[in-house]
């Protein structure tokens, strides 16, 4: 816990134009947006609640592998085949670089 | 408020987000725009529905320094996707039920319950029926949808309790489910599903298959009528082969071409007129979904053309009616996007994204968004379309080679396990919306 003098020079700090915590730049990168939009399905932590694969514990390549997979229809798939094959691989590999990279 | 939200961060992620910056948001310091000279960028959020509390979460997610009311008149909101579970007898009311805590306690949105009734376009501020205007930078109107009764000859709103529409949530559902509950063995009930566009277009037929899937069990001699509009519906090869599998020929649906057209209703004897009103059907319990258009805020705000629904910029979901709105949701015009939930939400968080970007001077991201729609045809059968879509040319349009729907005359092990993912969509989104 900072002591009230540090906090009183870094909430002066403050007052200088900074990003937004999760906008680089300003912009939030359309790589997040769509990540996010994975979200819908698999919870708001991609943890996935109940039935619903987790998407949370990947790596960024264990994604894009799946990711690819369901767009090949190279693996057993409900409804994902339905979806992969809407991503470009710079869209997929984007997307699994936010959701890997997410704590 | 700035606490509350960077409270879920841990020391590493605030020093890397924006050094002291960093930490003297999350202490409550000086809550500055990025990229700003002057105050807090302030969003005001209409409508606490799929869309509207969904773009409130990310707007906080996206950039904390952005203050955000959410205006939604109700305490809580139910949800009308799994309200035909409901229906069907297999699920509760309460379930769908979600309110407005998380939001509050997680992503520090403000949230007032009172109703918008106008705003002031020049002051940029909206006014509400019973508390104090809003001022707003931007301002985010996601009302839903509001029924065309000028279009349905015999019956208004206020005869809603006796002919239910069921097509917003809550209090209509209840009523819905008592009329079934309270039928004898041997009655029928007449659904009218409306011409498109139309809040979830594959809802109607959802419901007949659970309402059918109730009877079956409970009122074995009773059949489902259904009087479309259309010639055709979402997903109907699915839920016809469900419903020959399933439920024989409880389900008889007739087509608008073929007599399905609606010619008025007689709401006192739940009696349908069809055929130029040639043609007479009685119904025990009568479900009139009557065509749509976009929630009436937006039509008192000036957001709507002459369509009834409002359009919108496509990258941004921006009002191209009216500078600094942006109309998201089931009220928006979408392109190739349906009227759904999961719809609404996907664009809630491309108009977060869009909003940051346009606050400071930024190109908007324009993601690929999707949409998917589970339905059940039974308790144990599921069903599923789902679409990606892309900004091209003006307008949200399908993907080529993507989405589409379950595949038909397929081993019953898939029926059941879309069924479970139904389940699990709802868990997922209601807890993305609200959580």
């Amino acid at each position: 816990m900072l002591s009230k003098r540090a906090l009183l020079v870094v909430g002066t700090a403050g007052l200088l134009a900074l990003p937004a915590a999760h906008a680089e730049s300003g912009a939030i990168d359309r790589g997040r947006v769509m990540a996010d939009s994975c979200l819908t399905c698999h919870g708001s932590e991609g943890k996935g609640p109940g039935p619903m694969p987790s998407i949370a514990g990947l790596t960024k390549q264990g994604l894009i592998n799946r990711m690819t997979a369901f767009r090949d229809r190279d693996t057993d798939a409900t409804i994902m085949n339905r979806h992969a094959a809407g991503y470009t691989d710079e869209e997929i590999r984007a997307i699994a670089a936010h959701i890997a990279g997410s704590d | 408020m700035m606490g509350t939200t960077c409270s879920t961060w841990t020391r590493r992620q605030l020093l890397k987000a924006g050094g002291i910056g960093g930490i003297a948001l999350a202490f409550g310091g000086a809550a500055r725009g990025a990229g700003s000279t002057g105050a807090a960028k302030r969003v005001v959020v209409v409508g606490g529905g799929a869309g509207g509390a969904t773009c409130a979460k990310y707007l906080r997610r996206y950039d904390p320094s952005i203050r955000v009311t959410l205006v939604e008149r109700d305490p809580h909101y139910y949800t009308c996707f799994g309200g035909n579970w409901y229906l069907g007898g297999f699920h509760k009311l309460e379930d769908l039920r979600h309110g407005y805590d998380a939001l509050r306690k997680n992503h520090g949105v403000a949230v007032v319950h009172d109703e918008v009734t106008g705003w002031d376009p020049d002051k940029g501020q909206v006014t509400l029926a019973e508390g104090k205007a809003l001022p707003f930078d931007r301002l985010v109107v996601a009302p839903g949808i509001d029924f065309r009764w000028d279009q349905v000859a015999g019956m208004s709103e206020a005869d809603t309790e006796r002919v239910p529409h069921a097509w917003k949530g809550g209090e209509q559902y209840r009523l819905l489910r008592r009329q079934l509950a309270a039928m004898d063995d041997g009655g029928t009930v007449v659904l009218c599903p409306p011409a498109n566009p139309f809040r979830c277009p594959p809802g109607p037929y959802e419901r007949a298959s659970l309402i059918a899937d109730y009877l079956k069990a409970k009122k074995p001699n009773s059949k489902v009528l259904v009087l479309d509009a259309k010639d055709g519906f979402s997903k109907q090869g699915l839920f016809e082969e469900g419903w020959r599998q399933l439920y024989g020929d409880r389900i008889e649906w007739v087509a608008g071409s073929q007599g399905g057209v609606l010619h008025r209703v007689d709401p006192k004897q739940r009696k349908v007129l069809t055929q130029e009103g040639f043609q007479e059907h009685r119904a025990d319990v009568l479900n009139v979904i009557p065509p749509q258009r976009a929630g009436k805020i937006a039509r008192t705000m000036g957001l709507t053309d002459d369509s009834g629904w409002c359009p919108v910029d496509q990258r941004t979901f921006e009002s191209t009616l009216r500078p600094n709105v942006h109309v998201l949701g089931d009220a928006a015009i979408a392109g190739a996007m349906p009227k759904s939930g999961h719809s609404a939400n996907n664009q809630a968080k491309l108009t977060a994204a869009a909003v940051v970007a346009l606050f400071n001077d930024r190109e908007v991201p324009e993601p690929t968004v999707a949409n998917t729609c589970y339905s059940l045809v039974g308790p144990r059968y599921g069903i599923s379309v789902a679409a990606v879509y892309r900004y091209r040319d003006g307008q949200l349009r399908g993907v080529e080679g993507a989405g589409g729907v379950s595949p038909g005359d397929a081993e019953e092990f898939l029926r059941v396990r879309e069924a479970r993912y139904t389940r699990g969509w709802y868990a997922a989104i209601t807890d993305d919306i609200f959580g």
